[in-house]
């Protein structure tokens, strides 16, 4: 074997040897790794701490894309339906701005391109509902204000 | 009453919006309660399509969902939910098939 032949074998083994832990470790993630429970960001009653928590920034751009359905004037304040719509989103959250403990959902959409959440969530009283999502790096905001009818939660 | 959960396929757009009503407060529909729903998680064949983390903002016996745009007919689609208490329930449904209102068991 000529030495530039051997050298070649060696390097490729090499390439290959070190390639094997990368390998292992795409394999070894599930298909759709899930979002660990934030459990202090949803205890937290800081808005700020919780978008550092889940976005590591507090600065946000407005995103025309990103669509909030939310009545305006809730009469039942324990039950507020929403729709949210923010299409190829990384990770979306919903945080009502006057409960003591505002985040109320936060879901990872990277496997989820259409993006829509429908829910209903409850408030203490009238509140700027915003939805924060992050997409190519960025964060992006959308804010509605929500009256209601009587103290709720 | 027992925890229960209902889900419901609804033709929407191109897809299906999947909605899940949760009962999971035995009593207290008026909100008050000491534990809520924290994680709901949606599927579609057995692979996980989107996973809620929820908050005590969340309210009680919610209504959650979300916007499938590419299930077929045939295909399963199925909900998880857990609470801060430990209660859990789950439902199933087939597109085209029980499309409707799905009791799942608790």
């Amino acid at each position: 074997m000529r030495r530039r032949n051997f050298l070649g074998l060696v390097l490729r083994s090499l390439a290959w040897l070190g390639s094997l832990p990368v390998a292992g470790l795409i394999a070894s993630r599930p298909a759709s790794a899930s979002l660990p429970y934030p459990i202090h960001a949803l205890r937290s009653g800081n808005v700020e701490e919780i978008l550092l928590e889940l976005f590591e920034t507090t600065d946000t751009g407005e995103d025309g894309g990103l669509e909030i359905s939310i009545s305006s004037q809730a009469d039942n304040p324990n039950l507020i339906p929403f729709r949210i719509t923010a299409r190829h989103a990384e990770r979306v959250a919903i945080i009502a701005e006057s409960n003591p403990q505002p985040l109320v959902m936060v879901t990872d959409t990277t496997n989820y391109p259409e993006g829509v959440i429908i829910g209903t969530l409850s408030l203490q009283g009238p509140s700027v509902v915003s939805c924060y999502v992050l997409r190519q790096g960025y964060l992006y905001k959308n804010s509605r204000h929500v009256d209601v009818a009587a103290s709720g939660y | 009453m027992p925890a229960s959960t209902l889900l419901k396929l609804v033709p929407a757009g191109k897809g299906f919006d999947v909605v899940c009503s949760i009962r999971n407060t035995a009593g207290a529909q008026f909100g008050n309660s000491a534990h809520y729903v924290t994680r709901v998680t949606f599927s579609v064949n057995g692979e996980m399509a989107c996973e809620l983390n929820c908050g005590p903002g969340i309210s009680d016996n919610p209504l959650v969902g979300i916007h499938l745009a590419t299930v077929d007919s045939g295909d399963q689609v199925s909900v998880m939910w857990v609470d801060s208490s430990g209660n859990r329930g789950r439902a199933q449904a087939t597109v085209g098939i029980n499309q409707s209102i799905v009791v799942g068991e608790p």
